[in-house]
């Protein structure tokens, strides 16, 4: 077997709130291989954004281990890890968070701009005609449609080519056909840079479309299941 | 950290326009504006001082000794370097009307020769020729005085008076004369009499108080170095002082001095107002950024990229408001010369000096360094997390040491500034001393009031509107503080200026009689006074007779006495 692209060990995540620490995950041991889609589901409240939050390393966890492509990122500073992820992580959010004074060109091309690329530009446009977004590039986020904005954050995460995606209820601010049609392009995405794909949904028909699927219930995960169960 | 990449990040998000700047540009600018416009009243005096230093010192050149006339050698020296020398003699008495009781009223007696005033013009009322006023009636010579005097005296022309012995009338009311400025401190109004008419009065004898000027005619491109240089080895300790039209009224030099000084820490504290509202601006729309410096911390970028990136926003926008604070405060003087000219009681050149603005602009990019490098540290402490856990802008920390560091060495930057362009460092640590006490204790004022808002919020329950304001004073990393401490410190110096403008003694008679030396000056006005007497002064008069005719000799200067 190859080395997982992403490992937790006994991770657990506490958070302070008004009236005192609040528990958002416990003790989570999970490995996801390299070029594996995992989904993350389970109901509003039981830490699934929480644990995609922290295997991008976007949060730091309160005790145990995560490892990503061999890095224990747990160790890695606020820096260090925006290098990591610049470097090997793409993430799609559910609100799409492009940034408004700038166009969709220039959206796409920020992390190739952040990550040295001389071609940043060239890249981003070929990205953006891959999402069929070519005749928007220059249109800035509020002259755009919700899914033409997902679409240009898809390109955006996908033009460094990550060999993580992590995609937070992509298709919860859609609709259906939006939806559908993102969930086409981040598997296309996937497939086409051989990826691994971890992605929170409460979709179940999107569900269906992992590898596998984890769910997590009070921040625990329950018994794993095959996708195809 | 990408600099260039910083560079081009900031100009994407400037697209946003400068609608939330509105109130940083305006505190900004105004400040800048007031600091340049007083620098440049004041080298425009400064300026105008060095220009007509001759009319104001009576000559291009003054030699003076104490208690004592110049010898013949001395004598024979300045004749042999100048076109013509004027004698005139300083000395303090009492001007006696006879009655009863006799009225008295200690006068600074100025008496001069046939050839006074070497430069300038002496404006009598009604308007006589010197050599008229001075030759009095059959009975006695004449004398002019300041009008404070004659008034005081109840004294009008054709009437008598008394300078020790000699009997003088009155011939005229003395409007101005051209060297009142550059001849020393006098303790009362002044009279003029001819030198040579005093010879009976019994006043200039051994051991008088008194003070003799010789006032130099140079010939054109005298160097008045070399001059001095000479004077000073040739008659060394002979008490011989040397004064010339590089520097014609260094009273009113340093008066000018230090009330521009003095005006530029005003503005310093205004700009220190002005300052919590650029801070508080900067925090405002940092945390409109919340979301895209979130976003760009998830793409990648490093803190420093993102400090540079709004680092690179803030220094742009800080320039846009100094550059607006530097061009008004060099326009709006210009533009109001003619009026200020016309109200000045000395001379002003009025044109663009670009040492003021220089200042004013280095204290307003220091002022806004030390106000915006807080917040703009801030944006360090936000976090990628942010984007889907509100988990605030990172507000209760403390930025980091270099910041803090960073901060504490603009602040030495800008006292060391402003102690080095006014030169009063005592005046300007007590400044900022009281600045900071200020700010340090409406800080406390705002904590109070916010848990003062927090303790009281419970007992407003069942009146939701009463609760949500106190909810909203009280509330953490809410405006509570920035509205204290622009409020205080705004109301606190405009408060001291109206205090100060109600009680400095507006010299609305300069030109007319002089203002009322008895008024008290506001106390930041009286250490000033104290430093060095200020001479008071009168409207000088143009000089259309820059050069008079020259005798052959001094000639009848008066017999000496």
């Amino acid at each position: 077997m190859t080395d997982p692209a992403l490992s937790l060990s006994d991770v657990s995540l506490s958070l302070m709130g008004n009236a005192g620490p609040v528990d958002i995950l416990h003790d989570i041991t999970l490995d996801v291989a390299g070029g594996e889609t995992l989904g993350l589901v389970g109901p509003s409240g039981s830490g699934k954004s929480s644990l995609l939050m922290l295997m991008g390393g976007l949060e730091t966890a309160t005790s145990g281990r995560i490892t990503a492509l061999g890095t224990d990122i747990t160790r890695l500073g606020e820096d260090a890890l925006a290098r990591f992820r610049r470097d090997n992580m793409g993430v799609v959010f559910q609100s799409f968070h492009l940034i408004p004074t700038m166009t969709a060109l220039e959206n796409v091309a920020t992390p190739l701009e952040l990550a040295g690329h001389r071609d940043a530009f060239d890249r981003a446009a070929a990205e953006l005609e891959a999402v069929g977004l070519a005749h928007r590039s220059g249109h800035y986020p509020s002259q755009m449609s919700g899914g033409e904005q997902q679409r240009v954050a898809l390109a955006r995460a996908a033009a460094p080519r990550p060999r993580i995606l992590l995609a937070d209820e992509p298709t919860g601010n859609l609709d259906e056909a939006n939806g559908a049609a993102i969930i086409d392009m981040l598997f296309g995405l996937r497939d086409r840079h051989g990826a691994t794909l971890i992605l929170v949904t409460h979709a179940a028909e999107l569900a269906r479309r992992c590898d596998r699927v984890v769910r997590l219930r009070d921040g625990r995960i329950e018994p794993a299941r095959a996708a195809a169960e | 950290m990408n600099a260039t990449l910083a560079y081009r990040l900031a100009r994407r998000e400037l697209r946003g326009g400068l609608r939330g700047f509105r109130i940083f540009l305006a505190c900004l600018a105004l400040g800048v504006m007031a600091i340049a416009a007083v620098g440049t009243i004041r080298a425009s005096i400064q300026a105008g001082l060095a220009e007509e230093g001759a009319a104001l010192l009576g000559g291009d050149a003054v030699v003076r000794f104490t208690y004592r006339f110049a010898t013949p050698e001395e004598l024979e020296w300045m004749d042999s370097v100048a076109l013509a020398v004027s004698e005139t003699t300083d000395f303090r008495s009492m001007v006696v009307v006879e009655g009863d009781p006799p009225e008295r009223g200690l006068t600074q007696v100025q008496a001069v020769d046939d050839l006074y005033p070497l430069i300038g013009a002496v404006e009598l009322d009604p308007p006589l020729p010197l050599e008229q006023a001075f030759a009095g009636t059959d009975q006695a010579p004449g004398a002019v005085l300041e009008k404070v005097l004659a008034d005081r005296l109840g004294l009008a022309p054709g009437d008598t008076f008394r300078l020790g012995t000699q009997e003088f009338v009155l011939s005229a009311i003395l409007e101005s004369y051209p060297d009142n400025s550059g001849g020393g401190f006098g303790l009362g109004p002044r009279t003029l009499v001819r030198l040579a008419d005093l010879a009976g009065s019994g006043l200039l004898g051994e051991g008088t108080l008194m003070e003799s000027n010789y006032r130099l005619d140079l010939p054109e491109g005298a160097d008045l170095a070399a001059l001095e240089a000479k004077a000073e080895t040739k008659f060394q300790d002979s008490g011989l002082r040397w004064q010339d039209a590089r520097d014609g009224a260094p009273g009113i030099s340093q008066f000018v001095d230090r009330i521009g000084a003095f005006l530029v820490l005003v503005g310093l504290s205004g700009l220190a107002v002005g300052g919590v509202g650029v801070s508080a601006a900067v925090r405002a729309y940092l945390a409109g950024k919340t979301e895209v410096i979130a976003t760009l911390k998830t793409l990648g970028a490093t803190s420093g990229t993102i400090f540079l990136t709004y680092f690179y926003q803030i220094g742009f926008l800080t320039l846009i408001g100094v550059g607006i604070g530097v061009v008004l405060g060099a326009l709006v003087p210009l533009a109001l010369s003619p009026l200020i000219v016309e109200r000045l009681p000395i001379p002003a050149d009025f044109r663009l000096y670009p040492a003021p603005l220089a200042e004013a602009a280095l204290y307003g990019i220091l002022t806004a360094g030390i106000f915006t490098l807080w917040p703009l540290a801030r944006t360090e402490q936000i976090r990628a997390a942010t984007l889907f856990r509100d988990i605030g802008g990172g507000g209760g920390r403390l930025p980091a040491l270099r910041y803090l560091l960073a901060i504490a060495g603009l602040l030495a930057a800008l006292v060391g500034a402003a102690i080095w362009f006014s030169g009063t460092a005592f005046l300007t640590l007590w400044t900022t001393g009281g600045i900071a006490m200020a700010l340090g204790m409406l800080v406390l004022a705002a904590l109070l009031v916010g848990w003062l808002a927090r303790r009281f919020r419970r007992a407003a329950r069942g009146r939701p509107t009463f609760r949500f304001a106190l909810g909203a004073i009280g509330a953490q990393g809410g405006e509570t503080t920035s509205v204290v401490l622009s409020l205080g410190l705004g109301l606190s110096v405009l408060g001291d200026h109206i205090r100060g403008a109600v009680a400095w003694p507006w010299p609305v008679g300069a030109g007319r009689g002089g203002p009322d030396r008895r008024q008290p000056a506001p106390g930041h006005f009286r250490r000033i006074a104290r430093g060095r007497p200020v001479l008071l002064l009168r409207r000088y008069p143009a000089r259309p007779d820059r050069r008079v005719p020259c005798p052959p000799r001094r000639g009848s200067g008066g017999e000496r006495l």
